[in-house]
């Protein structure tokens, strides 16, 4: 019977809007705060992850905007979408974190590779296009690629992340990081040009 | 300046490659639960005032506990080592006559007095100069048309 209302409570918390999951953790309901972690916490560490190279550093970051987040529950006006908010206070909050380390030298701390990486059509692509010179393996090209993200600046590798890899459109991220879009766009462009200048052993 | 101006295809096939990192089993799994622990953990710390803040950031940083018992061990050995010095004790330690008071008023341009004067100012010893009666009289001495 308990399991049943349970189910109950949390079959209404998945169906909620983000507004509502707000409006609810607003008032202190953990649980729905906890749902709304549920659904972002993926692309916010994933966007931190890209940011860092380092499993360690994105966990705690990740872990700190979300209970920030929180914190500051009461000031979220709901002109923009929670989801942009929460992307926001993660991205910010790396980014001082960066500049802070940039004396330091920073270790790369990788996951591993999932196995859906041998059937993805992109990078089958380029893995059956290899020539002698570029025979690497999948977790040397994992390294060299990262390496390369790390040599940008943070704000050109906020954009590339977003933008190429997590998919966020242009206006979003200029949402994001607090510039126009066509900001987002020119830093995009240097940002390739760079990314395969570095990397135009491997492609 | 469009982002596709030129062709970044071979690039961006590339990057596909950063979607396939994923973070250790039960990582997402257990994510919500340590972000309300830390929370309720905050609020409880918020309730307890200064104490209990302090004490729960030994309890979520264990780098600032370590920084804080060293910052106290060394606090305590400069205690130990400086109260041990010889000639640390109260006696031994007070000077006299630290300045040299005298090489002071020497070295002053502007000082008039006799520097081998030994003999005190005329009338300091003298009771009846500088008190109340005298001024008394000489005030009336004034007054007189």
């Amino acid at each position: 019977m308990a399991d049943d209302a349970e189910a109950g409570v949390q079959g209404r918390l998945e169906q909620a809007s983000d507004r509502e999951l707000v409006d609810w953790s607003r008032e202190g309901n953990m649980a729905a705060y906890d749902e709304l972690i549920r659904r972002y916490q993926e692309r916010v560490y994933s966007t931190v992850y890209n940011m860092t190279s380092n499993h360690e550093d994105a966990a705690d970051l990740v872990q700190e905007a979300f209970v920030k987040a929180w914190q500051a529950l009461k000031r979220f006006k709901g002109d923009s979408s929670f989801y942009t908010w929460i992307y926001r206070i993660a991205v910010n909050r790396t980014l001082n974190f960066l500049k802070s380390k940039k004396n330091r030298v920073r270790k790369l701390s990788l996951n591993d590779l999932d196995s859906g990486v041998e059937n993805d059509p992109e990078l089958v692509a380029l893995i059956s296009h290899q020539t002698p010179r570029r025979a690497a393996n999948l977790s040397e090209l994992q390294i060299k690629l990262n390496e390369a993200l790390q040599r940008l600046s943070e704000a050109h590798r906020t954009v590339v992340v977003l933008h190429d890899i997590q998919g966020v459109p242009h206006d979003e991220i200029a949402e994001i990081m607090g510039c126009n879009p066509g900001t987002v766009r020119t830093r995009l462009f240097y940002a390739r040009q760079q990314l395969q200048g570095i990397l135009a052993d491997y492609l | 300046m469009s982002d596709d101006s030129e062709n970044f295809d071979e690039l961006k096939r590339l990057l596909a490659l950063k979607r396939h990192e994923a973070p250790p089993p039960g990582f997402f799994k257990d994510l919500p639960g340590r972000v309300l622990n830390q929370i309720e953990a905050e609020q409880e710390a918020g309730a307890n005032g200064w104490w209990g803040r302090l004490m729960e950031s030994f309890r979520v940083r264990p780098a600032f506990s370590g920084a804080f018992a060293m910052g106290l061990c060394a606090m305590l050995m400069a205690a130990v080592y400086y109260g041990s010095r010889p000639g640390a004790d109260s006696n031994g330690s007070v000077a006299t006559d630290p300045v040299g008071t005298g090489q002071l008023v020497a070295d002053n341009p502007f000082n008039t007095t006799n520097l081998n004067q030994t003999s005190p100012p005329s009338g300091m010893f003298d009771p009846t100069v500088g008190s109340g009666v005298q001024r008394a009289s000489r005030t009336n001495t004034s007054t007189k048309p």
